[in-house]
């Protein structure tokens, strides 16, 4: 069976999702190819999750545009998709006279890119901010946010499919062959079909690329290795902290980032690797990032550490080479009908929506968009018991008593919760599928109280132990009954 | 021969030398008389309290259980083996026997939990 | 909608295993207490532990963990005590209000006095930052053993134990009688972190290799454990060039040390004692923040659950007090550990009433002395023909003198 469709987009990361979400508004057959068992599975989900105000891009790119757009609309997009999102503002620290003309180009860079609320403090100003940090003086970046990648994507995902878009999960694409105005694609097993393909594949870009008849393009897998520390540690770092950038280093340089939920990261690492899959964490580099952020604030230490994680940037720009790599959005030049999305790296998340605009203009060239009656903007999900006052929650447990049995102690999530994810609208049924919808074993204690218990509810949804994957299937921990 | 134990009778955990002279053991070390007794047994017939579970009929959890008398200390395997096969019926109390004349030693195997998980929230008058 | 459920209590004990249960029934005595426990059964961790073991010291019989908190169970039925079961704190203040959800709604307790007994976490290898993938197939011991113990869940074939603690051991056996291959217990101390009885008859009896001074380098497998790398580690920790090797297995459970919980404590502006990881306290094991007391394993981690019950009997007995505002005060004391110890308990010391101090050798010896000194004054000390970090040490210290400025507790070489 040939499955047609006008859109097929490839890649459920956020900025899929956003395409997914935004082209959902106009009657056409949509549907999303991901190669993962769930949305956000890849570098959208591996990051700092900051919402960057736009001031490090070269003025004049795409990336600067759109990450500066993406920023003004972040809150209010945050606040349609029901996704939490602080605007934490950040610093970025100078420990020398070079570092401070470094902020000085910031500054300027910020101007001509249009982005507002920039200001340089001196060291009393910064130490006023944050007591115990280390450098000479710091530039303050009151727009800059933190939010929530998982829901964000997730979220996007959700709402494209209320509205219509298919979401095909587990789907490879292993061959694309041009037909008549389209393209035939086959992934996971099936056959599809469109009249535009959207090459949003991340890491992967260049290859869908290469295989629709494209080879111009190289993605180089950067690695990034980051901290996770407990929430104590945000008393020590209440906003993000940034070095100022230092050329050559293939990223914004180690850096503390307080999260949504109040834990501190440390990271990224910026190693160019061989392969895409090379998540594995190295302790050389996790020492390094420990002493770096060290130098940053003096306050951490190694007993704050509660977990380590490892995204992977692509970048279009090869190890060593200097010159700047702007994303590349456009229709393929050589490939009629394939949209590219080639080297969406940091600012990817902030920019994933006016990229997403970007792309609904650049499919209106090509087919005629009609706004469809029934669109709905708004996603509600559910809610989130840990931003609510006790009165608030006592409300829910009134109208559904899960609300009252909390199941996750770090992170204080419910057993409401819990089902609400498990039983989630793309029908995602793992361990990582809970985990990215609500947080549960991202805690302290990584799990030692709410994994036996979810396992427990993943039972009583009808699943046998051996059943039961963490991430992707035939992945199971478990082997059956003891007896 | 000379050899090394550490007694677990108790929390003192005395580290006893045992010396064999024939059929006799001369053990030192102790600070009470049961780590004579203790070296004994455990040099010529060594015996351990068995602690497993056993399922529940209608239940998914398990009910844990244990030997009431120590068995050979080489049996253990074997009798968890055994129990695995066995099957239990709700309601029952702490200590109740489940089984008699388990291994060697005709130990009984009686219940360590109640194997009651329900709700019981309770105020005082 | 209706507002929160609002009770009073004159003491409330946050944790229903057997530092919370003694404690309640220390205080029930003669006043109204409430214990809120998370579970919907009593006895805390005690439940799934189902070896024996447990009560030589409290019941002079050798009880399993269930059967040891059945006992407490039953005491805690027959008494006083009210008991609010399902139920999470969610936040604690320092005018000792609780707000405390359950399946029935949100309630707000008012306490005249607060026992935390919230036991302790396990170590995870998040905290340790082991270096490689993150597959399925690694658990904490704990994990492991509810798992196992509890939910009838086999959690793979063949496995590894990293770490050399008590759970981690007991594990080890109960692994290989459910038909787990254990291929080893990797310990990068010296020695053995657990208690001896322990290593005899969780290991020794199945002949489970312990390696000590070895800890995992790496750990491979892109969606479930397939390898680990293993090194063996200087005398500093780290790995010395060239002793890498691999073993193969799908599990990995992790015994690699116990946290006291405290996020309450903390959030309500509770001192902390690093030492210990848990409040600091007064030999009445009240905190910095007066009213509110702490005891067990979320104090500090126990070897013994009968000592964890002694010590709530005594949280209990003492929170009581303050609720009927008996209480004298009575200058406190710090107690300072010098060399030789890892930990001491309590922090403070109040001048004519009894100290009982609880340590943990910061590494195994032979040959020491523990003291107490007050100024010039022993106030107690006891010769160890052995010490180990795994067994704590007990010293009862008698009462404090007036007038005693510090006390210094060290232990040393014969």
């Amino acid at each position: 069976m040939h499955k047609r469709y006008d859109i097929i987009i490839v890649g459920g990361g956020a900025v899929g999702c956003a395409i997914a979400y935004s082209l959902a508004r106009f009657d056409i057959s949509i549907a999303l190819l991901e190669r993962n068992p769930d949305v956000c599975m890849g570098t959208s989900g591996k990051n700092s999750a900051v919402v960057h105000a736009g001031f490090n891009n070269s003025p004049g790119s795409l990336m600067a545009r759109l990450c500066v757009e993406g920023n003004q609309g972040f809150e209010t997009l945050c606040r349609t998709l029901n996704v939490p999102y602080r605007k934490s503002g950040k610093l970025v620290v100078a420990f020398d006279c070079e570092d401070m003309n470094t902020l000085n180009g910031l500054m300027e860079n910020g101007r001509k890119n249009g982005c507002v609320g920039l200001e340089l403090l001196n060291t009393d100003r910064m130490k006023q901010l944050i007591a115990n940090i280390g450098g000479i003086g710091a530039m303050y970046s009151s727009n800059t946010g933190v939010f929530n990648p998982f829901l964000y994507t997730i979220h996007l995902a959700e709402s494209a499919l209320a509205n219509g878009v298919d979401f095909y999960l587990s789907h490879e694409v292993t061959r694309i062959s041009k037909e008549d105005g389209g393209f035939s694609v086959s992934s996971g097993g099936e056959d599809f079909s469109c009249n535009i393909l959207i090459n949003s594949a991340g890491l992967y870009a260049d290859q869908i690329s290469a295989m629709a008849g494209d080879e111009r393009y190289h993605i180089y897998p950067c690695r990034g290795q980051y901290f996770v520390l407990d929430k104590d540690a945000s008393q020590f770092a209440p906003i993000p902290i940034y070095p100022a950038p230092h050329k050559g280093v293939g990223g914004l340089g180690v850096h503390l980032t307080t999260t949504m939920d109040g834990n501190v990261l440390i990271g990224p690492s910026a190693e160019y690797v061989d392969s895409k899959e090379e998540y594995a964490s190295t302790p050389e580099v996790l020492d390094q990032l420990f002493n770096e952020a060290i130098q940053l604030l003096p306050s951490l230490n190694r007993g704050m550490i509660i977990g380590t994680y490892t995204g992977i940037r692509p970048k279009l720009i090869a190890k060593g080479e200097s010159n700047f790599g702007d994303f590349i959005i456009e229709e393929s030049k050589l490939v009629p009908g394939l949209i590219h999305l080639i080297g969406i790296e940091s600012p990817g998340l902030t920019a994933s929506m006016p990229i997403a605009r970007l792309i609904c203009k650049l499919v209106r060239e090509k087919i005629p968009l009609l706004e469809k009656s029934d669109y709905e903007p708004e996603y509600r999900g559910y809610p989130i018991t840990r931003y609510l006052t006790p009165e608030e929650l006592h409300c829910l447990v009134e109208t559904n008593p899960d609300y009252g049995e909390i199941v996750c102690r770090c992170e204080r999530i419910t057993k409401a919760e819990i089902l609400q994810a498990l039983d989630n609208p793309l029908g995602v049924r793992s361990i990582i599928g809970i985990k990215n919808r609500v947080r549960a074993t991202m805690g302290r204690c990584n799990g030692g109280y709410c994994f036996t218990r979810i396992v427990n509810m993943m039972q009583d949804d009808g699943l046998k132990p051996e059943d039961i994957i963490f991430r992707d299937k035939g992945d199971s921990p478990f082997k059956g009954k003891v007896k | 021969m000379m050899n090394e134990m550490i007694c677990f009778l108790c929390p003192n955990s005395c580290l006893l030398e045992t010396v064999a002279e024939g059929t006799e053991i001369k053990v030192s070390g102790n600070l009470c008389t049961k780590g004579q007794e203790f070296a004994q047994k455990e040099l010529t017939d060594p015996e351990r309290v068995l602690t497993t579970t056993v399922r529940v009929r209608n239940r998914r959890e398990l009910l844990s259980v244990r030997s009431d008398r120590p068995v050979k200390k080489a049996e253990l395997s074997e009798l968890v083996q055994k129990l695995k096969s066995f099957e239990v019926d709700l309601p029952i109390q702490i200590g109740q026997v489940l089984i008699s004349g388990m291994g060697l030693n005709k130990v009984s195997i009686i219940a360590t939990s109640d194997g009651d998980s329900k709700l019981n929230t309770k105020f005082a008058q | 909608m209706t507002g929160l459920k609002k009770l009073e209590y004159s003491v409330v004990i946050i944790g229903g295993g057997p530092a919370g249960m003694a404690a309640a029934l220390a205080a029930g005595e003669n006043c109204n207490v409430l214990m809120i426990e998370r579970n919907t059964k009593l006895g805390g961790i005690l439940n799934q532990c189902i070896h024996d073991g447990f009560g030589l010291l409290r019941f002079q019989e050798l009880l399993t963990g269930p059967e040891y908190a059945g006992r407490f169970q039953d005491f805690i039925k027959k008494s006083k005590v009210s008991v609010l079961l399902g139920a999470m704190v969610i936040k604690l203040t320092a005018k000792r209000e609780i707000i405390c959800v359950t399946r029935e709604g949100v309630i707000a307790i008012r306490a005249g006095a607060v026992i935390l007994a919230t036991g302790c976490r396990e170590r995870t290898r998040g905290a340790l930052a082991i270096p490689g993938t993150r597959p399925a197939g690694i658990y904490t011991a704990g994990v492991a053993q509810h798992l196992m113990n509890i939910q009838n869940i086999k959690i793979g074939t063949t496995a590894v134990i990293l770490g050399s603690g008590d759970i981690g051991m007991i594990m080890a056996r109960r692994l290989t009688l459910e038909g787990i291959k254990v291929l080893c217990v990797l310990e990068k101390q010296p020695y053995c972190s657990g208690l001896p009885r322990n290593r005899c008859q969780c290991l020794e009896d199945f002949g489970i290799p312990l390696h000590l001074n070895q800890t995992l380098r790496e750990i491979r497998g892109a969606k479930h454990v397939e390898q680990i790398v293993v090194a063996t580690v200087d005398r500093n920790g780290s790995f010395i060039p060239g002793t890498d090797y691999t073993l193969d297995c799908d599990t990995l459970v992790l015994s690699v040390g116990l946290i006291p919980e405290n996020e309450l404590a903390k959030d309500c502006g509770i001192e902390m004692e690093p030492g210990t990881l848990g409040c600091r306290v007064s030999s009445r094991l009240e905190t910095s923040v007066p009213g509110i007391f702490a005891c067990g394993n979320s104090l500090h981690v126990h070897d013994l659950v009968d000592y964890v019950s002694e010590e709530g009997a005594l949280a209990g007995k003492q929170a009581a007090a303050f609720a009927s505002g008996r209480r004298p005060l009575v200058k406190p004391v710090r107690i300072q550990a010098l060399g030789g110890i890892r930990g001491i308990t309590p922090q403070y010391a109040l001048c004519g009433e009894k100290l009982t101090l609880s340590l943990r050798p910061e590494a195994p010896g032979t040959n020491k002395r523990l003291r107490v000194i007050a100024g010039e004054t022993v106030l107690a000390q006891k010769f160890y023909q052995r010490t180990n970090p795994a067994e704590m040490i007990r010293i009862d210290a008698g009462v404090v003198p007036d007038g005693a400025i510090e006390i210094e507790v060290e232990l040393i070489d014969e």
